[in-house]
């Protein structure tokens, strides 16, 4: 297995946990606010949208110029 | 030379009826009885009847004007039951709501939404005049094995969160929580769509490095924020 085969596959598991920890990370949330716990809740939505964020980024095509 | 117009395209009584019911049991549930109780004012009750009549009057009597036929049936009605609401003010306070009943009406609307779409018609595409014949055409890729797992556990996290959100007891939290939940419920099937298709099509893409690199501040980001839970876990 060459490293850029190694490397993309690294690159498409990062991407899946991500996925799954923005999943995780909403349901948290959710969870949180109906425990009363808000600030809980603001953590955990805003890991889940920075986590959900990173994961549609890695899925961007490669630049045209390259 | 200028070409004929094409025919107004008519509404089949079908799916009149298709939009017509749905919209129907979504008014009565959501909008006329709340409209109907003793402290709504007036002005709500006639509002909630301007819905009524711009559903029923945009799928019936504007013929075969299918653009104002939505324009009335979809921005009129819904436009006259925001109205309404907006009107009903208290009345509508999570702690009144009866939530069978609202749960019921929410089924209505999404019925009434998916009543706007159209079935394909049941007619053979091959005897269409227009129809090119000859050898099916192949398919030139398969959804990668991983497809469908993605797409199963983006839309059971999103009734995961609708019903969630359904534990949040205060009311004016309550109102919030659905609206979150309904965002992140959005947002994750939208990057599920898109992650799921872009499996094992790696030609479009860069290079794994490189798409490693481009997450490397928000990963950053990541882990801080996961240190800094740590330590306000470690110090409750």
């Amino acid at each position: 297995m060459t490293d850029r085969v190694l490397m993309s596959r690294v690159a498409n598991a990062v991407n899946l946990l991500l996925f799954l920890a923005a999943c995780a990370s909403f349901a948290l949330g959710l969870y949180a606010l109906g425990d009363r716990r808000d600030l809980q809740a603001i953590y955990w939505l805003v890991v889940g949208g920075i986590s959900l964020k990173a994961a549609t980024d890695m899925l961007r095509p490669r630049a045209s110029g390259r | 030379m200028i070409a004929r117009a094409a025919p107004p395209e008519l509404m089949p009584l079908s799916e009149r009826t298709r939009v017509l019911l749905p919209g129907l049991y979504a008014w009565l549930l959501t909008v006329e009885l709340p409209a109907l109780s003793r402290g709504a004012r007036p002005l709500g009750r006639v509002t909630a009847l301007v819905a009524l009549a711009a559903l029923v009057s945009g799928l019936f009597m504007v013929g075969g004007r299918l653009r104002l036929a939505r324009g009335l049936a979809i921005y009129g009605f819904i436009f006259a039951c925001a109205v309404t609401w907006a009107l009903l003010g208290g009345e509508l306070s999570p702690a009144r709501l009866d939530r069978i009943r609202a749960a019921a009406g929410t089924l209505g609307w999404v019925l009434y939404a998916f009543g706007w779409g159209r079935i394909r018609s049941a007619h053979v595409p091959e005897d269409a005049p227009n129809a090119v014949l000859g050898a099916p055409l192949a398919a030139r890729s398969h959804l990668h094995r991983r497809t469908v797992p993605i797409a199963v556990c983006a839309v059971v996290a999103a009734i995961g969160f609708e019903a969630l959100a359904f534990r949040v007891d205060r009311p004016e939290h309550a109102v919030l929580a659905h609206a979150t939940a309904t965002a992140c419920a959005l947002l994750v099937l939208g990057a599920s769509a898109t992650l799921a298709l872009r499996q094992g099509t790696r030609s479009d893409f860069a290079s794994g490095a490189t798409r490693l690199n481009g997450v490397a501040v928000r990963g950053a980001l990541l882990s801080v924020l996961f240190g800094i839970g740590l330590v306000w876990a470690a110090l409750r």
